[in-house]
């Protein structure tokens, strides 16, 4: 597993990384996302869908649990584990079926779910810095050039 | 006594019916789609197939867990509405049940196993004996690494192992034996087998009465509290 660090100054840069890291995922792909309130992670999810051929409004499905994107590059599902503290609740969502190989799955609040993340689960940690700036970083099995 | 069996439990997905203990027909995949799109489908046409019309089914039966989520949401669903609208009775037939039944004539110990994540499975055992499937170890999760003390002490021998994860746990057990690729996935051929004995024993439901049985962690985690406290 590499570690990969980028700053961004702005949430659109937030957004491009996001839309340049897409490029790098396949079906099955399981990225967790660690990052406080605001730090950007539904911005890089954003920009991970732009890249993927989406064209359409993207927010943190904080009460639904899953958002499902199908007919992209890839199909992707966006999860916000904000709400989730157990392995029952996480069943109770479907979480385990969207891991059959078929989707990409996106995981915003992983630090809720320690069980849920394997050891080869891509990770994207996002971190606040002044104003604006963010520290962002991915751990990804292969190299990233961008 | 027409039955018709559905088992959508795993990825793979199936329709059978039987009349008086006899499989007519059965109709499986295992080619990735969604359930919700194919059960209906595939139960309409093992009815077609069989000559059978939906209101002449006396026992709707489906497996009602362990397995996927959604998977089960959906065979249940599917029931209990064909179930609510012809007035006929259900049968919810455990998945590890459903797992062991080919394996009703073998006269021999049944291990059966889910994967539960994460090196654990969810597991029973069953033991036949003339023609007879006795539960022998009730549902839980173990991790592989204890599967062989906890098959042990329940007095297993040599047992047959069935389940999606079956090769995987059969080298975890003394003297267990993989039953074999057939084995790892439920046929809906077998929940009506199933059906029809729990049917002779008075073990229908309406649909409303229908419920799932998920198995979830927490649950299995306290039967296994509650064993360890029985042998102590």
């Amino acid at each position: 597993m590499y570690t990969y660090r980028f700053i961004t100054s702005s949430q659109s840069e937030t957004e491009e990384l996001g839309e340049k890291f897409s490029a790098y995922l396949e079906p099955g792909t399981v990225v967790a996302m660690y990052g406080d309130l605001g730090a950007g992670k539904t911005a890089f999810v954003r920009g991970v869908l732009r890249g993927m051929g989406y064209d359409c409004t993207v927010s943190s499905p904080t009460f639904a649990i899953v958002n499902e994107y199908r007919g992209g590059r890839l199909d992707l599902a966006h999860f916000d584990m904000y709400r989730i503290s157990s392995e029952d609740e996480l069943y109770g969502t479907g979480f385990y079926d969207y891991l059959d190989g078929t989707m990409t799955v996106f995981m915003e609040w992983s630090e809720n779910v320690p069980f849920a993340v394997d050891e080869d689960a891509v990770k994207v940690r996002i971190g606040h810095g002044d104003g604006d700036i963010r520290s962002i970083e991915i751990d990804f099995p292969k190299e990233l050039s961008f | 006594m027409i039955i018709l069996g559905v088992d959508s439990s795993s990825a793979a997905g199936s329709a059978a019916v039987s009349r008086d203990g006899e499989l007519l027909y059965e109709a499986y995949a295992n080619e990735g789609l969604t359930h919700s799109q194919t059960l209906l489908v595939r139960c309409d046409e093992a009815l077609r197939a069989a000559g059978i019309r939906p209101g002449d089914v006396d026992v709707f039966a489906v497996t009602s867990g362990p397995g996927s989520f959604t998977g089960l949401r959906i065979g249940m669903g599917l029931v209990k509405g064909m179930a609510f609208a012809t007035g006929a009775r259900c049968a919810g037939v455990s998945t590890f049940l459903a797992l062991a039944e080919p394996l009703r004539d073998s006269g021999r110990d049944i291990l059966t196993v889910l994967d539960a994540r994460q090196k654990r499975a969810y597991c029973s055992a069953y033991r036949s004996v003339n023609g007879e499937l006795t539960k022998v170890m009730d549902e839980c999760v173990l991790s592989f690494t204890e599967l062989n003390d906890i098959c042990g002490k329940t007095g297993l021998t040599a047992p047959l192992v069935v389940g999606d994860i079956s090769m995987e746990v059969s080298s975890f057990v003394d003297g267990a034996e993989y039953a074999g690729d057939d084995l790892r996935y439920v046929h809906a051929g077998y929940v009506c087998e199933a059906a029809s004995v729990m049917a002779d024993r008075g073990l229908l439901f309406s649909a409303e009465e229908l419920r799932p049985f998920y198995l979830q962690l927490s649950q299995a985690e306290r039967n296994r509290i509650q064993r360890d406290q029985e042998e102590n």
